[in-house]
C-alpha cells in the first residue's frame, strides 16, 4: 500500500519506473500516512498479544519510526554512491539540525573557526560578506541573530580561543558505557562496538568467510541472540552471566527495548533521543541495515533489522549497567547531567557557538557566490542574448556530457580546441532506466540513480548486425567465459581452503615474484577485470547492450518498440535538442580507471549508479539511430535530420582520455567528421591532465594519467571534491567560463520548456543526486572521523561490500580523508551547493511549492537557489520570497 | 674463510640502519629528501644482495662459506654468508623494496610520512642485519632491533587506542621471546665457550662423531624453539599477530613477509644446535601442526580481509615449523620464501578484494555436496587421489627423486596429494570439462613446481653448515598419533562445514572459531596487568 502512495508523488516521467525503492517522504517520514500504517500494524498485533501496555509499545514503535527515518543508508562498495548523511533531517533547517545532532553524538557540522580565518585573510571572505551573512542570518532567524553586530559575533570566537574547540561538549545524552569508560578508564564502548561489528559482519557476509554463520536467514535479533548466548567474550571481560541474560530476552526486539528501557529508568521525553544517541553510537552498521531494510522492503515492518540493531546495542548498554554501575550511585545515570542543569538549558536554541559557526559558513558561501555570479553576469555581455538572436546553426558537432563536476573542465577545453563543437550537460544515465545484466553473471547491475530502480533490462552480447552470426558466436564465447570463471574460481577455492593452501603457497609462491614486481612499476591490466573474459581480441569492439535481447526470467521487462520511442523522445525532449541537431551527436558517459582501490564505485558516476556510464551511453545511442524510431519520433514532431548520426562514448575522468564505442557501425560519409572529433579530444584531454595536474601537486600531464595504474595509488583523481555549483542555464551562460570543475551543468533554455516539465525533472531529479554529493562532500570534510570514512592506509575491507579502518570498531561510512585533503590542504571547501538557474521565477516556484522535498532543502538551507530572471538575479530568501541581489 | 670480495654486503645493513637512526622530526620536515634517500637506498640493497648472490653461485657455491670479521674494540662485529644468508637477503631487500615504493605513494600527503619511512628503513636494516650477523650476540641484539623497528611501525598512529593495545601485547610476547633467547644463549656460552656461528657449526660437527657430556646443552633447543615460537607467531604466542591491522598496509606487508619469518630463519639457521635435543624439534612438529589447524580454521571465519591473511598466515607459519621440526628444513626455506612473496602480494593489493570478487560471480552453481550419490561420490574421491598420485609420481620418476632419504618427505608428500586430490574434487564438483581439464593439467604442472623449489633450495642449503642432515626421527607413537589426529581434521574440515552446519555441535564450534578461541582476551588482560588503566574519577564531564 505505500508503494502507491508514493508512486503519486513522483514527477510523470519516472511512471515508467516500477516501483520507487524510496522516496523522500518515506526518508523524511513526513508522509502521515506512512507513520499510520506502521503504527496501526502495530498496535493490531500487540493488541492480540498484550494487553498491558498498549499505548507504551505503540508509543515506541512510532520513536523507533522516527529515530529509522533519521538514518542515512550505505550503500555496498560494489555500487557506492555519495549519499546526504542528513537525509531523513532535511525537513528541519540546517542550523536546527546541527544543534540536534550535537545534543546526541559528538560530531559536528560547521569547520572551525580557524578555517574561516584562514578565508579572511587571504582575502576570499570580504568584510562586506560578514555584514551581509548577518543581515542574512537575522532576516531568517530573527529570534536568534536579533541585536548581534560583527564584532560581537567575531569576540565570542576569539575569547573561546580561535580554535578548534568544537568537539567541546554540546552532547547532552550520552551511553551509558561511554559514562562507564569515563568513570572507570575503561573502554567499553569500544569493546561493544567490536561484537556488533563482529555479528553485523557474520549475519551480512557477502562471501568472504568460507565457513558462514549458520544463523544467516534469521532477523538480526535472533541472529544475535543465538551468537551471544554462546560468545564468551563479555564474560571473560566482565559481565558475568551475559549468555544466560541475553537467552532470557523476548525474541522480538521492540519487546526487548521496553524491558530494556525499564531497567534504565529513561523518562519519556528523553527516550527518543536516547535512543537516537544508542543508534548513532554504531552510525555506520546502523547506516548499512538501513540501507537492506531498505531494500527488502522491511522499513515499515514492526521488528526490521534497523530496530534488531538499535536492541542490540541497548542490551549491551544494560549489560554494562547491570554489572558495572555501581547501583546506589549510578542509579540516575546518564540522566543524571541533563537533570543537574538548574533549567538553563533549552534544547531548542543553539549555542552560540553554533550561531557564530553558522553565520561564517553562509558569509563563505556568499563570498563563493558573489565571485561565481559576477563571473556569470559578465557573460551576459560577451554573447548574445538567446531572445534576440537570429536562428543560429547547430554546429557540425554535439557532445552530451554528464553533468559531473569533472566534464565541466574538458568541455571548456573541447570548445576552446575547436569551433565546430558544442557540448551539453546532462543526467549521465541518458534517462535510460535500465539494468544491465553482464553476460554470464549472477545479478543484473543497475545503471541509474540509486533512487529509482530500473524499468527494463538489457542483455550484454556480440553487437553483430545479422542475427545468424549473433547466435553461432553467442555459445562458444559464453561457454569460454563461463570455464574461465570456474577456473579462476577453483584457483581462488584452492588458495583459500585448508587442505590445500600450504601446498599452493609452495608451489607457486615464487610465482608472485614476477606478480610484486609489474605492480610495482605500474603495469596492471586497469581495465574493468574480467569484462573481456572468454572475448578474442577482434571481437572486443563488438561486446555491448544488445537491444533486442529475450526476457531472461519472468517478470523482466525487455524494451519494447513503444518503449524505445519513448525513451528516445524523452531523452530529446529533456536535452532542449528536439531540433537544431548536428551532424555528428556523441553521447559520452564517464568512468574511471584506478587499481587496488575499494572506492573504485564512488569515482563511477554516480548517475548511474556507481558504475560505468557507457551502457547507457550505447543503448540511448542505438535508440537514436533506429530508423523504425526515428519515424515514430517524427510522428510525434521531433524531427532528426537525416544525416544526424548519434555515437556512444565514455570520459575516462582519470586520465581524460575518451574512447569512442561502435565506430564500425557510422556510415562512411561520418567518418570525417569523427577522425576530426578524435583529434580535437586528444588536444582537449592534453590541456586537462595539465590543468588537473596543477590541482595535484604540480605534476605533469602524463603523471596525472599515470595515476590511474599504480596499485599504492590513494588519490587517482580528485573525484567530485570542490562541488560547489549547481547551474541550469543554457551553454551560452558559462562558455569559456573558468569555473575551476566545481559546478555541476545541466543544459536547459527555458524559452524551449513552455510547460516546465523539464524544470520541473531536472529539479526533482538531478538537482537532488547533486545535493547528496554536495552534502556528503562537506559532511566528510568538516567531520572526517564522524562522517567521514577515516585515514585510506588502515582500510580494511570487510565482507566484502564495506571498509573497517583498521582491525574492528564501527563500519565507515562517508569519505576518505584521502577524497578530500591533499596533506597540506582541504581539496574541497565545505559549501553548500549553490543552484543557480536561468528561469523564471514563478516556474520554478511551482516547482518548489509542488515538491515537499525540494521544499524542504531551500526553506532548510541544505541548498541555496538563486534565479537568473530576465537579466536579473533574485536570492530565494525562506518564505517563498525572492531578493533581488545585483543587477546585470 | 674471510673474503674481501664480499665486503659490500656489510652495507647492505648499515645503509639502512643510518637511515634508521636519523630523528623523526628530522625525517619529517625533509620528507622529501628521506623520500629520495629510502628508495636510493632500497635499490642499491637490492643490487648489492643479487650481486653478492650471483658471486656466490658462480664462484662460492663449491667452497660454501664466506665470512668476514672486524672486531672493534672487543666487540664482534662480522658477516656469515652463505647460500642460506644470501636467500634470505635478497628476499627481505626485494620485499624492502617493493614496501618503500609502495609507500611513497600510499602514504603521500601525511605529515608523519618521514617518520615512516624511518622506521621501516630501520627495520629492514636490522632484520637484514639479523641473517647476516656471525655471532650469536649480534644476532640476538639484531633480533631485538627488529622488534623495537616493529613496534615503532605498529605505534605510528599512536593516538589509536586500539594501535596502542595491540603494540603492548607484542611487547609481551616479544619479550618473552627474548628471555627464551637469550638464555639459550648464555648456556651456549657456557658448554661451548664461544659464540660465533662457524666455531659453533665446527663443534657440532665434531659432536656426531663422538658423545657431548654437557647436560645443559639439551637445554638450548627447546629455548631456541620457545623463541623461534614467539616470533613466529606460533600458538600459544600468536595472539599479538591479528590485532596488528591499526597500522598503515605496508606495515602489515612488511612484518607477514619479512619479519615473521626469522623463527623458522633462527631454526633453520641453528639447526645443529637444535637438534642437539631431539625432543624439542618433535615438539616444534606437533605445536606446528596445531598452530596450522588452528590458524586454517579461524581464517574460515573471519569476514574482514586482512584478519583473513593474519589468520592464514599464523596457519602457514605453522605449517613450516612443522617441515622444521620434521628436519625438512629446505622445504621450509622454500615455504619461508615462496609465503612471504605470497603474502606480500595479497596485503598490499587487499583492496582489490570487491573487484576480484565480481570477476569471478558466475550464473552457474556447482553442484551441491548433498546432491551428489554416494556412489559417485566414492567415485570422484577415488579418482581424484589417482590423479594426484599419478601427478606426484610423475616428476619423481622423471627427475628420479630419491624422496624416501628425505626427512618428513612422506607426510608432505601426503600434504600435497591431499592438496591436490581435494582441487580436482572441487573440479568435478564443477560440472564443466574445461575446468577439470585444466585442473589435472595444473596438478601435473604444480608437482613439477613443487619439486623443482624444493631441489632449488636443497641445493641452497646443502652448502652451508646449517642444515644437518638428521637421521630420519624415529618415529615415535605419540608424535605420529597427534600429526595424524591433526591432519584428519584439517581436511575434514571444509566437508564438516558444508555438510554438517547446522548441528549443535557445530554452531558452538563456530562461534569459539570466531572468535579466535578467545587467546587474544588472555593476551589482553596480561597486558593490562602490566599498563593499568586509569580511571577518571569524579563527574561524569
Amino acid at each position: 500500500m505505500q508503494e502507491r502512495i508514493l508512486l503519486t508523488s513522483c514527477p510523470t516521467h519516472f511512471l515508467k519506473s516500477k516501483t520507487l525503492i524510496m522516496s523522500p517522504a518515506v526518508l523524511n517520514n513526513e508522509s502521515s500516512i506512512c507513520k499510520q500504517d506502521v503504527v496501526s500494524g502495530a498496535v493490531s498485533s500487540r493488541m492480540r498479544d498484550k494487553e498491558t501496555q498498549p499505548s507504551k509499545a505503540d508509543r515506541l514503535t512510532a520513536t523507533l519510526t522516527h529515530i529509522q527515518a533519521r538514518i542515512a543508508p550505505l550503500w555496498p562498495l560494489q555500487d557506492f554512491v555519495a549519499v546526504n548523511p542528513f537525509v531523513g533531517l532535511t525537513n528541519h533547517c540546517f542550523l536546527s539540525v546541527s544543534g540536534q545532532l550535537e545534543r546526541v553524538c559528538d560530531g559536528t557540522m560547521f569547520p572551525a573557526a580557524e578555517h574561516f580565518f584562514d578565508k579572511l585573510r587571504a582575502n576570499e571572505i570580504w568584510p562586506d560578506d560578514l555584514e551581509k551573512a548577518l543581515k542574512q542570518c537575522s532576516q531568517q532567524y530573527p529570534q536568534w541573530y536579533a541585536g548581534r553586530s560583527v564584532k560581537r559575533l567575531l569576540s565570542i570566537v576569539l575569547l573561546a580561543g580561535g580554535k578548534s574547540n568544537h568537539k567541546e561538549s554540546s552532547q547532552r545524552y550520552f551511553t551509558v558505557s561511554h559514562c562507564a569508560d569515563r568513570r572507570l578508564g575503561e573502554c567499553w564502548t569500544d569493546r561493544i562496538v567490536d561484537e556488533i561489528s563482529k555479528v553485523c559482519s557474520v549475519h551480512f557476509d557477502e562471501g568472504q568467510a568460507m565457513w558462514p554463520s549458520p544463523w544467516k536467514g534469521m532477523s538480526l535479533f535472533q541472529a544475535w541472540k543465538q551468537i551471544a548466548s554462546r560468545d564468551r567474550r563479555m564474560e571473560k571481560w566482565g559481565i558475568k552471566k551475559f549468555r544466560q541474560w541475553v537467552s532470557s530476552l523476548p525474541s522480538s526486539p521492540t519487546e526487548a527495548i521496553l524491558r530494556l528501557l525499564e531497567v534504565v529508568n529513561i523518562p519519556a521525553e528523553h527516550v527518543e533521543d536516547w535512543l537516537w544517541c544508542q543508534a548513532l553510537s554504531v552510525t555506520g552498521w546502523a547506516s548499512h541495515v538501513r540501507y537492506r531494510t531498505m531494500q527488502d522492503g522491511s522499513t515499515g515492518e514492526v521488528d526490521n533489522d534497523l530496530i534488531s540493531l538499535i536492541a542490540i546495542r541497548l542490551a549491551y548498554d544494560v549489560a554494562i549497567f547491570q554489572e558495572v554501575c555501581d547501583r546506589d550511585e549510578w542509579r540516575m545515570w546518564p540522566v543524571d547531567h541533563w537533570s543537574n542543569d538548574n533549567g538553563t538549558y533549552d534544547a531548542n536554541v543553539p549555542n552560540d557557538r553554533l550561531l557564530v559557526g553558522h553565520w561564517l559558513q553562509v558569509s563563505a558561501e556568499m563570498a563563493y557566490r558573489r565571485q561565481l555570479i559576477s563571473a556569470l553576469a559578465h557573460q551576459q555581455c560577451l554573447h548574445v542574448d538567446s531572445a534576440e538572436a537570429v536562428a543560429v546553426p547547430p554546429k557540425r558537432i554535439q557532445m552530451v556530457f554528464c553533468i559531473d563536476v569533472r566534464s565541466e573542465v574538458i568541455r571548456r577545453h573541447i570548445e576552446a580546441v575547436s569551433d565546430n563543437i558544442e557540448t551539453f550537460g546532462f543526467a549521465g544515465f541518458f534517462g535510460v532506466p535500465m539494468a544491465y545484466r553482464p553476460t554470464a553473471s549472477k545479478d543484473p547491475v543497475s545503471q541509474l540513480p540509486v533512487l529509482l530502480s530500473p524499468a527494463f533490462e538489457v542483455n550484454e552480447g556480440m553487437r553483430f548486425s545479422s542475427s545468424a552470426t549473433r547466435c553461432e558466436r553467442r555459445e562458444s564465447w559464453i561457454d569460454r567465459r563461463r570455464d574461465r570463471r570456474t577456473f579462476g574460481k577453483l584457483i581462488k577455492a584452492v588458495q583459500s581452503s585448508a587442505s590445500s593452501c600450504f601446498s599452493f603457497v609452495e608451489a607457486y609462491g615464487l610465482a608472485y615474484f614476477s606478480h610484486l614486481t609489474l605492480a610495482s612499476i605500474g603495469i596492471a591490466d586497469t581495465r574493468k577485470p574480467g569484462r573481456y573474459d572468454g572475448v578474442r581480441g577482434k571481437d572486443r569492439p563488438r561486446l555491448g547492450p544488445v537491444l533486442d535481447s529475450v526476457a531472461v526470467g519472468p517478470g523482466i521487462e525487455v524494451l519494447d518498440f513503444d518503449r524505445k520511442v519513448a525513451v528516445a523522445g524523452s531523452i530529446l525532449r529533456n536535452l532542449g535538442l528536439t531540433s537544431g541537431l548536428g551532424r555528428l551527436v556523441v553521447l559520452c558517459g564517464h568512468s574511471c580507471q584506478t587499481v587496488n582501490n575499494p572506492y573504485r564505485a564512488g569515482l563511477d558516476c554516480g548517475a548511474c549508479g556507481g558504475h560505468s556510464g557507457e551502457p547507457n551511453a550505447r543503448v540511448a545511442a542505438d535508440l537514436l539511430n533506429d530508423q523504425e524510431v526515428r519515424k515514430s519520433l517524427a510522428v510525434a514532431g521531433i524531427d532528426i535530420p537525416a544525416d544526424s548520426r548519434f555515437i556512444a562514448a565514455v570520459h575516462n575522468t582519470t586520465t581524460d582520455e575518451i574512447e569512442f564505442f561502435d565506430v564500425a557501425d557510422l556510415p562512411q560519409s561520418h567518418l570525417s567528421d569523427l577522425n576530426e572529433l578524435k583529434w580535437i579530444v586528444d588536444q582537449a584531454g592534453k590541456m586537462t591532465r595539465i590543468e588537473r595536474g596543477e590541482r595535484m601537486g604540480k605534476i605533469s600531464g602524463a603523471q596525472v594519467a599515470s595515476r590511474a595504474r599504480f596499485w599504492s595509488e590513494v588519490r587517482p583523481e580528485w573525484g567530485l571534491a570542490g562541488n560547489a555549483a549547481f547551474i541550469v542555464a543554457p551553454r551560452s551562460r558559462t562558455l569559456a567560463l573558468d569555473i575551476g570543475g566545481r559546478a555541476f551543468m545541466h543544459s536547459y533554455d527555458h524559452k524551449r520548456d513552455v510547460d516546465g516539465k523539464v524544470l520541473e525533472l531536472i529539479m526533482t531529479a538531478p538537482m537532488i543526486v547533486a545535493s547528496w554529493i554536495n552534502l556528503q562532500y562537506y559532511a566528510s570534510s568538516v567531520d572526517n572521523s564522524f562522517f567521514g570514512s577515516g585515514n585510506k592506509v588502515l582500510h580494511n575491507v570487510v565482507g566484502q561490500f564495506g571498509i573497517l579502518e583498521g582491525n574492528a570498531g564501527d563500519l565507515r561510512a562517508g569519505l576518505p580523508w584521502q577524497s578530500v585533503h591533499d596533506g597540506e590542504q582541504l581539496q574541497h571547501e565545505p559549501l553548500r551547493l549553490s543552484v543557480i538557474i536561468e528561469a523564471p521565477r514563478e516556474a520554478i516556484m511551482e516547482v518548489v511549492e509542488n515538491h515537499r522535498n525540494v521544499r524542504d532543502l531551500v526553506d532548510g538551507t541544505w541548498i541555496s537557489l538563486t534565479a537568473i530572471d530576465n537579466s536579473r538575479v533574485y536570492r530565494y530568501a525562506a518564505g517563498g520570497t525572492w531578493e533581488e541581489t545585483m543587477a546585470l | 674463510m674471510a673474503d674481501s670480495n664480499l665486503v659490500y654486503v656489510a652495507i647492505v645493513p648499515l645503509v639502512f640502519l643510518l637511515i634508521g637512526i636519523v630523528p623523526s622530526r628530522i625525517a619529517d620536515d625533509q620528507v622529501s629528501r628521506t623520500r629520495q634517500i629510502a628508495i636510493i637506498a632500497s635499490f642499491l640493497g637490492l643490487f648489492l644482495s643479487v650481486v653478492a648472490m650471483a658471486y656466490l653461485f658462480f664462484f662460492g657455491f663449491r667452497s660454501g662459506i664466506w665470512f668476514l670479521t672486524f672486531d672493534i674494540g672487543s666487540v664482534p662485529l662480522g658477516i656469515y654468508f652463505d647460500s642460506l644468508s644470501s636467500m634470505m637477503l635478497v628476499l627481505i631487500q626485494f620485499i624492502g623494496l617493493v614496501i618503500v615504493s609502495y609507500s611513497l605513494r600510499y602514504l603521500d600527503g601525511e605529515a608523519t610520512q618521514g617518520r615512516f619511512l624511518r622506521w621501516i628503513c630501520f627495520t629492514i636494516g636490522s632484520v637484514s642485519l639479523m641473517v647476516v650477523s656471525h655471532h650469536l650476540a649480534m644476532f640476538a641484539v639484531a633480533w631485538m632491533m627488529t622488534s623495537l623497528g616493529l613496534h615503532k611501525l605498529l605505534v605510528h598512529y599512536g593516538d589509536r587506542r586500539r594501535a596502542v593495545v595491540a603494540a603492548r601485547k607484542k611487547l609481551l610476547i616479544s619479550r618473552l621471546g627474548d628471555i627464551f633467547l637469550l638464555f639459550a644463549i648464555l648456556i651456549t656460552y657456557q658448554c661451548f665457550g664461544t659464540l660465533t656461528f662457524a666455531e659453533i657449526f665446527s663443534i657440532t660437527e665434531s659432536i656426531r662423531q663422538s658423545s657431548f657430556d654437557q647436560p645443559m646443552a639439551a637445554w638450548i633447543g627447546p629455548l631456541l624453539v620457545l623463541g623461534a615460537m614467539t616470533k613466529s607467531a606460533q600458538f600459544p604466542f600468536h595472539s599479538w599477530l591479528p590485532d596488528t591491522m591499526e597500522a598503515p598496509t605496508p606495515v602489515s606487508a612488511l612484518m607477514h613477509a619479512g619479519i615473521i619469518n626469522a623463527g623458522g630463519f633462527l631454526i633453520i639457521r641453528l639447526s645443529p644446535l637444535v637438534s642437539l635435543s631431539s625432543v624439542s624439534l618433535q615438539f616444534l612438529a606437533v605445536v606446528g601442526a596445531i598452530t596450522a589447524l588452528f590458524g586454517a580454521a579461524v581464517m574460515l571465519t573471519q569476514t574482514s580481509v586482512k584478519k583473513c591473511l593474519a589468520y592464514s598466515t599464523i596457519a602457514q607459519m605453522g605449517f613450516m615449523m612443522l617441515q622444521c621440526g620434521l628436519g625438512a628444513f629446505s622445504a621450509a626455506l622454500l615455504h619461508i620464501v615462496g609465503h612471504s612473496l605470497y603474502k606480500a602480494y595479497s596485503f598490499l593489493n587487499a583492496g582489490s578484494v570487491i573487484d576480484n570478487a565480481g570477476r569471478l560471480q558466475t550464473d552457474i552453481e556447482p553442484v551441491k555436496y548433498g546432491d551428489i550419490g554416494l556412489i559417485q561420490l566414492g567415485f570422484q574421491q577415488v579418482l581424484a587421489i589417482v590423479i594426484a598420485t599419478t601427478s606426484l609420481l610423475i616428476p619423481i620418476y622423471l627427475i628420479d627423486l630419491d624422496w624416501s632419504s628425505k626427512p618428513g618427505a612422506a607426510i608432505l608428500g601426503l600434504v600435497l596429494m591431499f592438496a591436490i586430490a581435494s582441487a580436482n574434487l572441487k573440479a568435478m564438483r564443477s560440472n564443466r570439462l574445461k575446468p577439470l581439464l585444466a585442473t589435472v593439467a595444473g596438478s601435473i604442472v604444480t608437482s613439477f613446481a613443487y619439486c623443482g623449489g624444493f631441489l632449488v633450495m636443497e641445493a641452497v642449503l646443502a652448502t652451508t653448515r646449517s642444515s644437518v642432515s638428521l637421521q630420519l626421527i624415529p618415529w615415535q607413537t605419540p608424535l605420529v598419533i597427534i600429526l595424524a589426529v591433526v591432519f584428519a581434521l584439517l581436511f575434514v574440515l571444509h566437508s564438516g562445514i558444508d555438510r554438517w552446519r547446522q548441528t549443535r555441535l557445530m554452531q558452538r564450534l563456530y562461534v569459539a572459531t570466531l572468535n579466535g578461541f578467545y587467546f587474544d582476551v588472555t593476551a589482553q588482560r596480561l597486558s593490562e596487568r602490566v599498563w593499568p588503566k586509569k580511571a577518571i574519577g569524579g563527574s561524569a564531564e
